[in-house]
């Protein structure tokens, strides 16, 4: 959803309550008395044609109209009373809003995705109508099913227009705000600000003097020979040539230090509140989005505060100066040198318009060919072993002469652009020189006001140019601010607790009572679960993939609050601890370890950065990690991480591990952390887990039950909620989910298993990498 | 279940690192130059290696000692402290184990495709070196401690790029 303010009056209506007034007069003839409760606009007939149809309910009935040459036609009719459920089915392209009464369902409108938002609420107001309207009549209450919740496309919140991929509306941008917002990042380095625009000016002012000179020189001291003028003359000249590049040179440095000052800042603020943003945040939107922000964005706000402004200022005083200038030497001259300015305004608006489609063209075909790219390259093992070489290569010379030929294409237009305006500019010197040549012969003017003109025409038409494009530009930057300002104004993680409550010295009791959560409205993920850990026990998590194992982790991590019913560590709400402190208490580790650039050292030491060598030593020997990194080069100082030496799987879990252990949290996490180890790894693994979990509560999820076999408990998860929990063996006693599941598991291995050698389960696979250092 | 290994405490010991007495461990060399070693507890063992923990970070302290076969002899967290000659032998050997010149000062760097050639003077004399990957060579350890590996896997440390000298830092600094 965006959050940009409505303007007012211009609230986006969805398309209910719009009914045409003949539509309206006819409803009153048809159904006298009745009060006109809900009209939504359909666009789709019966048997699937485009067309206009309307959905109306009154406080007594439903009708689906259709819209024809000949007058509304009723396709359904139903009173109200009679409706026991309403259902709304999603379908590929389409969906259909049906009543089911006591004679079976009945279909009401299809519709096409376009209204699947609207058919919703349409849907979940009928039902509340019809609820109403049963209520008087003592029957039971009637409610919206089916194919509810589904994400539409994002809209404008304020006029309901598709929203971009940036999820920005770019008709509502409130631009005079934003720019407003953006000058604010330049608030603490205001003087500077002002300086460098004042800098601007003058440089401005002195870089249009010479031609005045250039006249003196040419009447007063060439025509009328007065050789003591000549000196003087140069001198002033020098110094204007002097200060002008003195000037550029503070403008231009201080403006740019102002625009990186500026936007590293803006950087900086928009890091620290990305950090501080929920999980969920994040699972909304993709990294690359989010890095493009950091990156992309704020640097069209550097643009905006460090060039837009000063070329505003530059290029209007340019035009404003040499214009004045110019009048008051000779307006009909002045004038003249007006004509190729409409010229050229047209002929730049033209070409940008093409030469844009030209260059988003480009980049899009830029972006098939490093798609081909991207498919072959790390697939280079099947392109090869199914000898399609020769194809990958067309495929990428198809792409390449592609973005090739549009390129071509936009420098054509370009290269013409810059003749076209070179020959409108030329225009008007040619018009100056004729008009002014013949006032010069006929003595009005000097041969030195001739020439004057000429120069600044040269200087005149660049700005002119330039300032068609500046709302361009600013559009960009806006565009851009609006990214970042949604970051930005993205309120930051849960609720404050209500207690701020430290985590430190807990036991670790977790008590689940009746927690029920979904991610979306309406699709409940966890239903009236509730569970009781005693502190120090290790609980197994066992289900189906999206059963909520994951979800229950999420939960006890705080990344989000249950929707009903609560979890209580030590008696007490989780939500009255400070967020920071309780996780603080919890360790992870994860099924793709995740290591950050820099040292193993430093991995191991990342939740206690103020841990002795020697302490991460002990924690790299409890998690038997200790003599593959001593094996290593650098030893404990080894790079890892994205950068870094190539780790195995197996070894960058254990160095997690380790980084668990000297975290020494009061509650762990394990999800799936031994699935793709060989046998000798998942052994040392396991004994380094053992030696983690004890006298902390542990929650771990496992698709392979093997791993599960310490296990205090084991709770199986289905539709829902828990349905089994208890020891292994009890499990397997009673013969059930679990049981079952274990017995599929052990017949896999036993049969087809890939890697039945190394006796595990189904989830064995070699390690992909290789151990030790890859160079 | 085994819940045994918590031995009582929860946060894990130092103890769990065998750390030696130095001050009772004695280092000889045998007639062959290799290490042997006197253990506190009076055993002896040859040809032991000595492996620095934290090579980078902590160049005179934490050495693994070790005896053929990979097996642990224990932990000498503070090297200095062992006797003269048990000291220089200790050093020597790490230093043999691991090589790193200290970058006192940049001479040079000269950037062509995809290669830096640096011309630098070291603790141990004037050296010239190739880095291949900027990104996979250059290991930043802090705000300003920096080690370079050529592309024969030797080591260069910068050990404090801010106490450089103004040429060295700017040509660091453009590099980098």
């Amino acid at each position: 959803m965006r959050r940009a303010k409505p303007r007012a009056g211009a609230a986006y209506q969805p398309a209910a309550a719009q009914l045409p007034a003949e539509l309206e007069r006819w409803l009153g003839a048809e159904l006298p008395g009745e009060l006109l409760q809900a009209a939504q606009h359909v666009d789709l007939h019966g048997p699937g044609h485009f067309g206009e149809a309307w959905l109306v309910a009154t406080d007594r009935t439903v009708l689906a109209l259709r819209v024809e040459a000949k007058g509304p036609q009723v396709g359904a009719r139903f009173p109200l009373e009679d409706i026991e459920q309403v259902e709304l089915r999603q379908f590929v392209g389409n969906g259909r809003l049906s009543v089911i009464t006591a004679a079976g369902p009945a279909p009401l409108v299809r519709f096409t995705r376009a209204l699947a938002r609207d058919m919703e609420d349409c849907g979940r107001e009928l039902a509340r109508l019809a609820s109403a309207r049963r209520r008087e009549l003592g029957r039971a209450e009637v409610a919206l099913a089916g194919d509810v919740g589904e994400q539409g496309v994002a809209r404008c919140g304020i006029c309901g227009r598709v929203l971009n991929r940036d999820g920005v509306c770019e008709e509502c941008i409130n631009r005079g705000q934003l720019a407003w917002r953006m000058l604010s990042f330049v608030r603490p380095y205001a003087w500077q600000a002002t300086l460098g625009l004042v800098l601007a000016g003058l440089a401005t002012w002195v870089t249009l003097l010479p031609p005045l000179y250039t006249r003196i020189l040419i009447d007063d001291v060439l025509i009328a020979h007065r050789a003591n003028l000549l000196g003087p003359t140069v001198v002033a000249l020098s110094v204007i040539y002097i200060s002008r590049s003195v000037l550029t040179y503070a403008r231009s440095y201080l403006l740019a230090w102002l625009g990186q000052r500026a936007v590293a800042d803006v950087r900086s603020m928009t890091y620290r509140h990305l950090q501080r943003l929920s999980v969920g945040f994040y699972e909304r939107r993709q990294t690359g989005q989010l890095m493009a922000r950091m990156t992309h964005d704020t640097g069209h706000i550097q643009d905006f505060v460090a060039d837009y402004l000063q070329e505003i200022v530059i290029q209007s005083f340019t035009v404003i100066i040499i214009m004045y200038i110019l009048f008051s030497f000779q307006p009909f001259l002045a004038l003249l040198a007006l004509v190729p300015v409409p010229l050229i305004l047209l002929t730049t608006s033209l070409v940008r318009k093409r030469v844009r489609r030209y260059y988003r063209s480009a980049r899009r075909r830029m972006g098939g060919m490093q798609a081909v790219l991207a498919d072959a390259i790390p697939g280079v093992r099947v392109v090869k072993a199914f000898v399609q070489e020769d194809r990958e290569s067309e495929r990428f010379d198809l792409r390449n002469e592609g973005y090739t030929q549009t390129s071509i294409s936009a420098a054509r237009v370009r290269s013409a652009f810059t003749a076209i305006v070179a020959l409108l500019t030329a225009l008007g010197s040619v018009l100056v020189w004729y008009y002014g040549g013949r006032m010069g012969l006929a003595g009005v003017l000097s041969a030195g006001v001739v020439v004057m003109f000429t120069s600044y025409l040269w200087q005149l038409y660049g700005p002119v140019g330039q300032i068609s494009q500046l709302y361009e530009r600013f559009q960009f930057a806006a565009t851009a601010g609006e990214r970042v300002f949604e970051v930005l104004d993205t309120q930051t993680e849960l609720e404050e607790p209500r207690k701020q409550l430290l985590a430190a010295g807990i036991k670790g009791a977790i008590r689940f009572d009746q927690v029920n959560f979904g991610y979306e409205d309406g699709e409940p993920v966890l239903a009236d679960v509730s569970l009781d850990v005693a502190p120090g026990e290790m609980i197994g998590l066992v289900g189906r993939t999206g059963v909520g194992k994951s979800t229950i982790i999420n939960l006890i991590c705080r990344f989000y609050d249950p929707d009903r019913g609560a979890i209580y560590v030590d008696g007490q709400d989780l939500r009255d601890y400070d967020l920071r402190s309780w996780r603080g208490q919890i360790g992870m580790v994860l099924q793709e370890p995740f290591l950050f650039h820099g040292s193993i050292a430093e991995n191991i030491s990342y939740g206690k950065a103020t841990a002795s060598e020697q302490e991460v030593i002990a924690a790299g020997k409890a998690a038997n990690a200790h003599d593959f990194i001593m094996a290593l080069p650098d030893g404990y100082d080894t790079q890892v991480g994205e950068r870094g030496i190539r780790l195995s799987g197996g070894e960058r879990q254990r160095i997690s591990i380790a980084r668990a252990i000297l975290h020494n949290p009061k509650v762990l996490i394990f999800d799936e952390a031994t699935s793709s180890v060989d046998t000798e790894t998942e052994m040392l693994i396991q004994s380094a887990i053992q030696r983690l979990v004890a006298n902390r509560t542990t929650f771990a999820i496992a698709h392979r039950l093997s791993t599960l076999r310490h296990a205090h408990r084991i709770v199986v998860l289905e539709d829902r909620g828990v349905a089994e929990v208890g020891t292994h063996d009890e499990l397997m006693a009673k013969s059930g989910k679990y049981a079952h599941l274990v017995e599929a598991q052990t017949k896999m291995a036993a049969h087809g298993a890939p890697r039945g050698e190394h006796g595990g389960g189904m989830w064995h696979e070699e390690e992909e990498g290789v151990g030790g250092e890859q160079i | 279940m085994s819940r045994s290994e918590g031995n009582g405490s929860d946060t894990l010991g130092v103890s769990q690192v065998e750390v030696l007495d130095a001050g009772q461990v004695q280092v000889r060399q045998d007639e062959q130059g290799r290490l042997r070693v006197v253990l506190p507890d009076g055993s002896e063992h040859s040809n032991v290696r000595v492996v620095p923990a934290f090579p980078i970070t902590r160049p005179d302290r934490l050495f693994y000692l070790m005896e053929e076969g990979g097996r642990e002899l224990g932990l000498l967290a503070e090297p200095k402290r062992l006797d003269r000659d048990s000291r220089r032998l200790v050093f020597a050997e790490a230093d043999l184990a691991y090589f790193m010149p200290h970058i006192t000062r940049i001479l040079d760097v000269q950037e062509s495709t995809g290669l830096a050639r640096w011309e630098v003077e070291t603790d141990r004399g004037v050296s010239t070196f190739d880095v291949v990957s900027r990104s996979e060579s250059v290991w930043w350890m802090g705000r300003s401690r920096v080690v370079l590996r050529d592309a024969h896997g030797n080591r260069y440390l910068i050990e404090d790029l801010e106490a450089l000298d103004r040429r060295s830092k700017v040509l660091a600094d453009l590099y980098l």
